[in-house]
């Protein structure tokens, strides 16, 4: 029978310093234009207003039948 | 992150190779941001030389079934030019290798047999959290439901953006620029931080 392998060790985690870069700056480094960061930044905005919106309604709906399903809160 | 182009000091430290697989049907495009006329092999170099750290995924090394058949190897290659940089500046190159499943690395590149592989069984949490095994904030811990928001934040934006962009695939140059832009602006919103 072969012998079972030890569970690989892991290798010390990188350790990460310092925080994100301001947008703007960001863009710059990456070579996207002020106007089309802005838009990214308005799509993203929107994803999260949508998502939003979708917990919202859903909370809504499950209002007054918590633990309860949809069939027995008639 | 992937940084186009020569890499200032100050943002060498923050940059990140990404030596990833592409699909069939992506053309990598990563590597060709970098201006001027060298050969493709000058600018990966270039841009392995200009990063602080650099991840190499590996699960994709396979056989491409399109004639003529052979394996794909540009992955374990960067993956070797990348070492031998590590050899030779040990304190200004890190790198991690992830697999689908780490015994395919002792099969297919024995010589990276006793380094640590970080294995994702090829699905995207398994991708987040291996990332997160890899790498670890100083200031705060990242929670799996965080990463999975900002994964799905930047899947959902991805259709947008190609459309705006006129693009096929999230491999070319504006596309990725555009999702790494995207990444970080999600990720500062689920963590709470203001975007300036």
């Amino acid at each position: 029978m072969p012998k079972r392998q030890a569970t690989l060790p892991k290798r010390q985690p990188i350790v990460v310093k310092g925080d994100f870069l301001p947008n703007a700056e960001l863009a710059q480094m990456l070579g996207i234009s002020p106007r089309r960061a802005k838009e990214l930044e308005r799509m993203m905005d929107e994803i999260h207003r949508q998502e939003r919106l979708r917990l919202a309604t859903k909370q809504a709906a499950r209002k007054g039948r918590n633990g309860r399903s949809r069939a027995s809160a008639r | 992150m992937a940084v186009a182009g020569p890499v200032p000091a100050e943002l060498q430290a923050r940059a990140v190779f990404l030596n990833f697989p592409y699909d069939r049907q992506f053309m990598p495009r990563v590597a060709l941001e970098l201006p001027g006329g060298e050969r493709r092999l000058d600018r990966i170099v270039e841009l392995i030389l200009g990063c602080r750290y650099s991840f190499h995924d590996l699960s994709r090394v396979e056989l491409d079934l399109r004639r003529p058949q052979t394996p794909r190897m540009n992955m374990p290659f960067e993956r070797g030019l990348t070492v031998m940089a590590s050899y030779r500046n040990p304190k200004q190159h890190t790198w991690c290798v992830f697999e689908k499943d780490y015994k395919r690395v002792s099969k297919s590149l024995g010589d990276l047999a006793s380094s640590d592989v970080y294995s994702h069984g090829g699905r995207p949490t398994g991708v987040l959290r291996e990332i997160a095994n890899a790498l670890v904030a100083e200031d705060r811990q990242l929670e799996m439901r965080q990463l999975l928001a900002i994964y799905r934040d930047v899947k959902t934006v991805l259709p947008s953006i190609l459309r705006k962009r006129g693009a096929k695939s999230c491999y070319e140059a504006a596309v990725f620029r555009d999702l790494v832009f995207s990444a970080q602006d999600a990720g500062k919103t689920r963590l709470g931080i203001g975007r300036a």
